[in-house]
């Protein structure tokens, strides 16, 4: 994170850069004295999960080049996989430790089938494609969201798959805003997990080594680094940070084939607004789309929370074509 | 002008073979005549896709959006001031083409991903205010849009469309043939060579874009007074990805490629939804399967296959080879890419 840090106060230095920040300060001082605080705290608990998908998304791009149009369908996944786990476990609902072990079981769900869609489809296009391989992977990923979204359909069916509550007590109150408990559940999840990917990437020996893939192959390869398992891992652990993302928000979107799609336009806008392939810059966009979506639909009406957002990144996409801290990938991805 | 028509016998054949097919049995069935209409429907988005894709390298992630967009033009005109329809679609291809020229110019910075991406932005944009706009656009409800026939056959409507994938066909054949179609492949394959060697990309990229999006545009106002209603599902992402499947399964930058991969894709698909509906979702799982088994294994597509047997690269049963194989490109790039593996 400290590298997050000093990139970000590297990048005060660009006039457009600080006056989007400036603006995004401005605009969540005027959410909170015309809207009121519950935007605010709306903002940190929905900006919360939204970086946890998004960051999974920019891992995937910075270290295999994959721009993952699946990615909803991961948090879809999740839906699903807490919800037959939490119903499974209806004999001891009520308990607080079942939660958790829905989520964790969300968690390493979407973590294995990350892992297997890696093998099936990307480490066989490694060996075969050798041009235009971000464009490539964009349409093989389309492929697979139509293909997870069917068969959730056809398995499942289209009904919605919900559950009312993980956490059945008294909202707690923080600003002057009642929040239940189960959103203080998913920020806690967030921020977690948030955590332990910083952690990993930054301290730990596997972390090293997906670092070192992303900013030098050959390099990484010449060190006795297994590229192919480190991508294969990095896959996973993004699809698996989406599932987990879906399973703690099952009780705001209940499972259906299209419950991805809502998380999937918000992580790519986080993505593109933060700079493909920028972990730290997805977490900090993340709560910055939340922002703009919360006072969207304040002010606005929510009809508009699909809208506004997408023109303003293009805005912005205009004015700084790689995003607010984009600049480090520039290079090696742009084709 | 005969190398020229002699040139194009293949195309001539085909069109034939089209225009004969909903005469005959088992095709002229009524059913079998709308997935006609259908197929030739997503086989001219397919060429207007690949029109940009194939040959400047950018996914237009939007396309359904200016597509629809289009449809509602044309329809809206035709509601409102009772043109006849085949007035009303200019004004469809107009509007297409304007958002198509905004979006290049908004686009023309980005490469790659980038263009793909803003490009889908702004189709999300342009599909969030249909729908919110309902006071013009009736929302979520639909328009309810005059039709071409008080028919309910579905043989003129095919002819109609037909004529209208031919159209698309040869007027962006012409100019991927010109200077202007060696200008964007040179752009798709590498932005910064272009540029040195005096191209400019600003110019044809819009070019590109704009034209794309009125073929697109014009076929958006023929679907909307086909289905003679109109909802804002028409520029959903999902509308997109199916041209962009006929697209890639058909083969990037060859624009018959994607029109010949519409009509299989189009037929097993509601073969599959038709005959099989106790499984829901089937037709798309094998669909999506589809696509990704063609991207890992052949992305080149159809248009690959049939050139390489034209070609001879291919052994085939019953194809003698008379020339000596071809050097499969990037031989080199292989040995290279084995080594970084």
């Amino acid at each position: 994170m400290s590298l997050a840090v000093q990139r970000l106060s590297r990048e005060f230095r660009s006039p457009v850069t600080t006056g989007l920040i400036a603006g995004v300060l401005a605009l969540a001082i005027f959410g909170v004295v015309r809207g009121g605080t519950f935007i605010l705290v709306d903002s940190l608990v929905t900006g919360a999960i939204w970086a946890l998908v998004a960051a999974g998304l920019a891992l995937t791009f910075g270290v295999m080049g994959v721009p993952n149009f699946a990615q909803g369908e991961f948090f879809m996944v999740g839906t699903l996989s807490g919800y037959l786990v939490y119903t499974a476990l209806s004999g001891v609902q009520g308990r607080p430790y079942v939660p958790f072990v829905t989520i964790l079981m969300a968690l390493v769900v979407g973590f294995v089938l990350g892992a297997l869609v890696d093998l099936a489809v990307f480490s066989q296009m490694r060996r075969r494609i050798r041009e235009g391989w971000v464009m490539n992977t964009f349409v093989v990923t389309v492929g697979i969201s139509v293909v997870m979204i069917n068969a959730h359909q056809l398995i499942w069916g289209t009904d919605y798959k919900g559950i009312v509550a993980y956490f059945d007590g008294p909202p707690i109150h923080v600003l002057g805003v009642s929040v239940a408990l189960d959103r203080v559940f998913a920020i806690s999840v967030a921020a977690v997990s948030i955590a332990g990917l910083w952690w990993l990437l930054s301290y730990s020996r596997i972390g090293r080594a997906i670092r070192a893939v992303s900013q030098d192959e050959p390099g990484a390869l010449m060190v006795g680094i297994n590229v192919g398992r480190m991508r294969t891992l990095t896959f996973a652990i993004s699809s698996g940070l989406a599932a987990l993302a879906g399973a703690t928000l099952l009780f705001q979107f209940p499972s259906f084939p299209f419950v991805g799609v809502k998380p999937l336009y918000v992580a790519w806008t986080v993505v593109i607004l933060a700079g493909l392939g920028n972990v730290g810059g997805a977490v900090v966009a993340g709560f910055i789309i939340a922002l703009l979506e919360a006072n969207t639909g304040f002010f606005i009406g929510s009809a508009w929370e699909d809208v506004v957002p997408f023109a303003l990144i293009v805005l912005i996409l205009a004015v700084r074509p790689t995003g607010l801290f984009g600049r480090a990938v520039r290079s090696v991805w742009e084709q | 002008m005969t190398a020229f028509l002699w040139r194009r016998r293949g195309l001539g054949v085909a069109l034939l073979a089209l225009a004969v097919l909903p005469l005959v049995p088992p095709f002229d069935a009524e059913n079998f005549r709308r997935w006609l209409v259908i197929s030739a429907l997503l086989a001219g988005w397919a060429i207007a896709f690949d029109f940009t894709a194939g040959y400047i390298n950018v996914v237009n992630f939007g396309f359904a959006a200016f597509a629809g967009a289009g449809g509602y033009a044309s329809a809206l005109v035709t509601i409102h001031y009772g043109l006849p329809i085949w007035v009303s679609m200019f004004a469809g291809v107009i509007l297409a083409g304007i958002l198509g020229f905004l979006t290049g110019v908004l686009t023309l910075r980005f490469r790659g991903i980038y263009a793909a991406v803003a490009a889908w932005f702004l189709g999300l944009a342009l599909l969030g205010i249909t729908r919110n706009v309902s006071p013009i656009t009736r929302g979520p409800l639909g328009l309810i849009v005059p039709t071409f026939f008080s028919t309910d056959s579905n043989l003129p409507y095919y002819y109609v469309v037909l004529a209208m994938m031919l159209v698309t066909y040869l007027v962006l054949k012409a100019v991927t043939e010109s200077r202007a179609g060696l200008a964007f492949r040179a752009i798709g394959q590498n932005m910064e060579a272009a540029r040195a060697s005096g191209v400019n990309p600003t110019r044809y990229r819009i070019l590109n874009f704009t034209l794309s999006c009125m073929f697109a545009g014009w076929l958006g106002a023929f679907y909307a007074h086909y289905y003679a209603i109109l909802t804002p599902d028409v520029m959903a992402t999902s509308q997109t990805v199916q041209v962009l499947v006929a697209a890639y399964l058909g083969g990037r930058g060859s624009l018959w490629g994607p029109a010949a991969a519409a009509f299989p894709l189009v037929f097993s698909t509601e073969w599959l939804r038709s005959n099989l509906d106790r499984f829901p979702g089937l037709d798309l799982v094998v669909y999506g399967l589809a696509l990704i088994l063609v991207m890992v294994y052949y992305p080149g597509g159809f248009a690959e296959l049939v050139h390489a047997i034209r070609d001879r690269r291919l052994r085939l049963p019953g194809l003698r080879m008379r020339t000596a194989a071809a050097p499969q490109p990037g031989e080199a790039g292989a040995v290279l890419s084995d080594v970084r593996e």
